[in-house]
């Protein structure tokens, strides 16, 4: 017997079918994970995307018309929550080197301090992390999960033109930051 | 204006030739890669996940979000609405005065019109709503030189009361 597709699930999902929901998100939650932990960078805020997007998708299921594939759908709510903690780390990063963070918590005490490069222990993920927002987006989606333009602009709701352009300078960054790591420059470019 | 350096889209081959030299550098570094979760962890995902999508959608939950959405928005603007209505009603003091100073300002024949209406009881009256009492209050002494001024007596005569009749018969027989 078939599994049921994922409209079907939906469906069942509004008719009150809880479990259905359930089989959703076993199906889905490895890939929301990933592309959440390779945009924020660590563990602890990707289980927190992760959950927060279904959380998000089941609560917003109505608005679902079926348009746009449902992993498409997750991925936008995914990717949307992620670059918010993306932004909000910028933030807090800002302030703390504005020395604003200091004068509130002279302790040194907060336990967001350099999470971002504690735990990207892999060179290619150090490098992804000194991208800009969008461009990270961009090649996480298509470097790691290979998806196709045509998914990833409905995915972030861009040109597919401006998606290339944008994934060529990631890629173009990345591959400059790898050469200086790999030559054994202690700086990154 | 700010130009953008460049605005050329690259093609398939450029892109893919970047694509293959970030993994070969990627593969010469000592690097962990993607680090697998363990399958308890996907699964404690799962229940996690239900436990929160339990407490979003809880009555209390979803009050509060109302409460945060509609009720005290509500609450507030009735409020801002009623403090504004006690403290910021429009008073127009000049109302009176800018009435009289218009009456001032009409021809004589229109303010006595105004009178006799006021006095003959609403007899073809002029309505007189929004215009201030003071202008209709005129003695009983001027409404009689009026009326006798313009033939009236009769109608004089018969809106009098007895002491008024007796000391106007008086003065005309002292004539």
């Amino acid at each position: 017997m078939e599994p049921p597709s994922d409209l079907e699930l939906v469906e069942a999902v509004r008719n009150g079918n809880r479990q259905a929901f359930t089989d959703l998100m076993r199906r889905y939650q490895t890939r929301v994970y990933w592309v959440s932990r390779r945009i924020v960078g660590t563990h602890e805020d990707a289980d927190d995307v992760a959950q927060e997007t279904f959380v998000k998708a089941f609560t917003s299921l109505g608005d679902f018309r079926g348009d746009s594939s449902l992993f498409t759908w997750l991925y936008r709510i995914a990717v949307n929550l992620s670059l918010n903690v993306v932004r909000k780390r910028q933030l807090v990063n800002y302030l703390r080197e504005s020395d604003i963070i200091n004068r509130f918590f002279p302790s040194g005490d907060d336990p967001s301090a350099n999470v971002e490069l504690k735990e990207t222990e892999s060179m290619i993920e150090r490098a992804v992390a000194r991208l800009p927002e969008k461009q990270r987006a961009v090649f996480v989606l298509r470097y790691y999960d290979e998806l196709s333009y045509e998914e990833i602009s409905e995915i972030l709701k861009t040109s597919i033109g401006g998606l290339k352009a944008n994934y060529f300078h990631a890629l173009r960054k990345v591959q400059e930051f790898l050469k200086h790591e790999t030559s054994g420059g202690q700086d990154h470019p | 204006m700010k130009l953008r350096a460049d605005k050329t889209i690259p093609d398939d081959l450029a892109e893919r030739s970047l694509v293959e030299e970030i993994k070969t550098l990627a593969s010469q570094s000592p690097d962990p890669g993607r680090t697998e979760r363990p399958a308890a962890y996907w699964a404690n995902l799962l229940v996690r996940t239900n436990q929160r999508i339990d407490d979003a959608t809880s009555t209390r939950a979803l009050s509060i979000s109302w409460a945060a959405r509609v009720a005290i928005p509500g609450v507030v603007a009735v409020l801002c609405f009623v403090f504004a209505l006690h403290y910021y009603a429009p008073e127009r003091p000049e109302l009176a005065a800018s009435l009289n100073s218009v009456v001032q300002t009409l021809p004589d024949q229109t303010v006595d019109s105004l009178l006799v209406a006021g006095a003959g009881q609403g007899e073809g009256a002029l309505p007189a709503m929004g215009i201030g009492d003071e202008i209709l209050q005129v003695s009983r002494e001027q409404v009689a030189d009026y009326m006798i001024d313009n033939g009236r007596e009769t109608q004089l005569i018969e809106a009098m009361d007895d002491q008024q009749a007796n000391a106007f018969l008086n003065a005309l027989s002292q004539e």
